[in-house]
């Protein structure tokens, strides 16, 4: 009996064993990707002192980066230069390779003027905070000399302050995984496979009862406080004067979500799927956070004479377009990047024009010193 | 419900928890509850053709069976063979054939200058309706020439009919294999399980590794209206190994899934490509339709007991009709006049290739054989071309490209190929030398050499698998 048990227990180890092995393999094979070393995302970012960066010539699984560390090919010299800041909605999280929307909207912008007149540059990191963004901004300008920086903002970061604290603000290091971690890979591959099998209805009520469970040991809310909206008020306002410092142009967008305008009940369980990343927040509280702090940066466009493209307003919504909540398909980025393409075709031909950097926005009115209640 | 889908794994393992916890009698209802289920998951309608013509065989057959009993003569139990055969066939011309003749008749009308409007029927085929008409009408024919006692109970022959490994695409079992087996209890011992699982195991190897990747070459070249020769040449081979895959990736899943369950099923392939000539090759590849061909309509139309013109005839008849069972298309007729012109050759030239290689000395023999075996390859990869083609022009098209066939080489797609096809080329010595490679069966670590194997293996296939395509049989 402890004999046959020690085999069965072998031929489990074994079985383990080769599986693992097989995935290490497969990564070397497909990606060349390490077999011995911890292999994930955390290989396309380092960290210095203005926090987290791309890795110059990085490669995990599908995403690669250049030789500046942004995401795509290298911005030419002589083209006019949109930069695109924000976090895994701008860098790509879904989408094919190419299909990232930077990347179509710089295809889209070309199309548009009818000349390769513009480089995209996508400097997003996954994770990215409005807050991080800014201490990055000196660092990008002198890199990527843009002409435009798009912000895009990931809204969800700020459901959480204390993990937005003075400490750690530069970006959720923990979303990459460590580079000294043991992993299975097997496991990663496992955990897709399931997914892509189990049917939606079984995910919603296991991630239901993991929320149940994660509500037990902290709060949930229904609606985000308004000290959370404020930081990200704060955080923006820093970040359009940290970007039109430099003389740079700063384009806001408004955060679209899978929801478009409306909530309809079939669409909940994505909801769900989103609240598992972000049990402090209830469902409801999800679509309440994303129209206030629109708001909120329709109000900084506004007070700041910031151009913005309302892209909560112009973007469908559906599971044709959003992979997730807030992640496009490729789909979505290629209707993302035509409607943004639509609204900036102008700005790049004045630009180019004028052979001006395009920062000569109307008179600005600074904001007004930051009060509650202004994302209502 | 494919083979290849979650809710199989759950279909199967609910299955295999109720039958391997109750005993003989029951196990068989317990089969034709699931066969039912598995059958109907694809449309409850099929059941419908299913079960009138299998309650007609059994009638049939208990007629006949009677008949014999009471020491009547073989004429009085024609018209039992002939309402089995009638409805059979009848089935059959109805789902499959009825517009693809309606079709023709149209149009040769109109080219005769009758314009005529025939009624196309909108119907769905039946899945595996070839495979188990076939099933059906050999056990009535073994009856009526004696060779095989009904059925006694309705259930054992509908089992035999039913049974959802082999339901939807074979191999065609014979009533004397299966039904004997339904009838006495079976001996499920854990070797014969294991061995089960490797054909599974084995087989989704084939099927969703393989084949599934193979199928985007294939589809890709065939969607080309003018591909080079060299293209041309590559879909042939790709999907020469995409069928092979295919096809015995889900006849090896069927028979290990039939093992695991106590049962055995006739061997359907037999490293086919390592064939030499054209009778070589039918008796390894689809045995169980060949020999079904053989014995059910070859010998009764004389085979080759009628002189050499007729026996040259009805090789093509066999062949003929053996394409037109795999679809209603002239591909597939014309495939099927292609094996049969092969079969005529050989039977004409036999003797002189034989002399032929008789003249080598037996050391040359590992060559001759490879030459034979690369050179028919060529040949067997032609008719596959015939058979994958969607239209007579694209037949046309592809072979008059085939002229040229070294224009604008692909080495990337070569390797591509090559390297989806190893495994098949190792099977295939596998099988064609057991005793060489015995030594593997014999190891002291034979376990442990199955669990790694087994988890290469599922990682393959949970992971590498090309994008799901139904099985190629599935619409025969």
């Amino acid at each position: 009996m402890k004999q046959s048990t020690i085999r069965v227990a072998l031929w489990a180890v074994l079985s383990l064993v080769t599986l693992e092995a097989s995935a290490r393999v497969d990564d070397w094979i497909t990606y060349d990707a390490p077999i011995l070393e911890p292999y994930n995302m955390s290989r396309l970012f380092i960290e210095d002192h203005n926090g987290t960066r791309g890795k110059p010539g990085a490669s995990y699984l599908k995403w690669k980066l250049n030789a500046q560390g942004f995401r795509g090919p290298l911005a030419e010299s002589q083209r006019v230069r949109i930069l695109c800041l924000g976090a895994s909605e701008t860098f790509g999280l879904y989408e094919s390779e190419g299909m990232e929307f930077p990347r179509q909207l710089e295809v889209e912008l070309n199309r548009r003027l009818g000349r390769e007149d513009v480089s995209v540059v996508n400097a997003a990191t996954p994770g990215m905070s409005t807050h991080a963004a800014i201490r990055r901004i000196p660092d990008l300008v002198e890199l990527a000399r843009p002409d435009f920086i798009l912000v895009y903002p990931s809204l969800a970061v700020y459901i959480d302050l204390g993990f937005l604290t003075e400490a750690d603000r530069s970006a959720p290091r923990q979303e990459f995984g460590r580079p000294f971690d043991f992993e299975f890979r097997i496991q990663r591959r496992a955990e897709v496979l399931v997914k892509s099998i189990i049917p939606d209805w079984v995910q919603t009520q296991v991630r239901l009862l993991q929320i149940r469970l994660d509500e037990n040991s902290q709060d949930a809310q229904d609606r985000l406080p308004e000290a959370n909206i404020l930081a990200f008020r704060n955080d923006l306002v820093a970040l359009i004067r940290a970007i039109e410092a430099r003389g740079v142009s700063a384009v806001l967008l408004t955060h679209a979500t899978r929801f478009g305008n409306t909530s309809s009940p079939p669409e909940r369980n994505s909801l769900t799927a989103w609240r598992k990343f972000y049990p402090s927040l209830r469902e409801e509280g999800f679509l309440d956070m994303e129209s206030r702090m629109n708001a909120v940066i329709r109000d900084v466009a506004r007070t700041d004479s910031v151009s913005i493209i309302d892209m909560a307003d112009e973007m469908p919504g559906g599971s044709n377009y959003f992979a997730d909540f807030v992640h496009f398909t490729d789909s979505g980025a290629r209707v993302f990047a035509a409607r943004v393409a639509e609204k900036m075709a102008p700005m790049v031909t004045e630009s180019s024009a004028h052979q001006t950097l395009p920062n000569a926005v109307p008179a600005k009115k600074q904001s007004e010193p930051l009060k509650a209640g202004a994302g209502e | 419900m494919s083979f290849i889908s979650l809710q199989f794994v759950i279909f199967l393992t609910v299955v295999l928890c109720i039958y391997y916890n109750v005993r003989h009698p029951v196990q068989n209802v317990v089969l034709i509850v699931a066969s039912c289920i598995f059958y109907a998951s694809w449309d409850w309608r099929f059941l419908i053709p299913l079960m009138t013509s299998t309650s007609i065989d059994y009638w049939c057959a208990a007629k006949m069976e009677r008949q014999i009993a009471a020491g009547l003569p073989k004429a009085d139990r024609r018209p039992f063979l002939w309402i089995s055969v009638v409805t059979n066939i009848g089935l059959l011309a109805f789902f499959k054939y009825f517009n693809f003749f309606a079709e023709t008749i149209q149009s040769g009308l109109t080219t005769l200058g009758y314009p005529a409007n025939i009624v196309m029927l909108e119907i769905v085929l039946p899945l595996g309706i070839s495979f188990y008409t076939f099933q059906a009408l050999s056990y009535t024919i073994d009856v009526y020439r004696g060779q095989f006692h009904a059925a006694r109970r309705f259930p054992t022959f509908l089992l035999g009919i039913l049974y959802f490994p082999h339901l939807v695409a074979g191999p065609i079992q014979r009533s004397s294999n299966l039904l004997p087996q339904i009838v006495n209890p079976r001996v499920i011992t854990s070797e014969k399980v294991v061995a089960g699982c490797d054909l599974i195991v084995w087989g989704a190897f084939k099927k969703v590794c393989l084949a599934d990747n193979l199928a985007p070459i294939v589809n890709e070249i065939f969607a080309n209206p003018n591909p080079t020769g060299f293209q041309t040449l590559m879909a042939a081979y790709a999907f020469a190994f995409q069928i092979y895959c295919d096809f015995s990736g889900y006849t090896d899943i069927a028979r290990g899934l039939a093992k695991v369950m106590g049962f055995e099923f006739v061997l359907n392939f037999k490293s086919p490509y390592f064939s030499t000539n054209p009778r070589d090759f039918w008796g390894r590849w689809h045995i169980s339709l060949s020999t079904w061909l053989r014995d059910y309509l070859y010998i009764p139309l004389g085979g080759n007991k009628r002189g050499e013109l007729r026996t040259l005839a009805n090789l093509m008849i066999t062949m003929v009709l053996g394409g037109l069972w795999h679809g209603a298309r002239w591909n597939f007729v014309l495939w099927g006049a292609y094996q049969g012109l092969l079969l005529v050759g050989y039977r004409l030239w036999e003797p002189d290739l034989r002399r032929a290689s008789q003249g080598f000395s037996p050391a040359w023999r590992p060559i001759t054989f490879s030459v034979s075996v690369f050179g028919f390859f060529h040949v067997i990869c032609y008719g596959w071309l015939l058979f994958r083609a969607e239209s007579l022009n694209q037949i046309h098209v592809m072979t008059a490209s085939l002229l040229d066939p070294v224009s604008a080489m692909d080495m990337g797609l070569v390797t591509k190929i090559l390297f989806l096809a190893s495994p098949v080329i190792l099977e295939h010595i596998f099988q064609y030398f057991p005793n060489a490679f015995c030594f593997v069966m014999q190891s002291r670590f034979l376990a442990e050499v199955r669990a790694v194997w087994y988890a290469l293996l599922s990682y393959l296939v949970l992971f590498r698998g090309g994008d799901a395509q139904s099985f190629i049989y599935f619409q025969f």
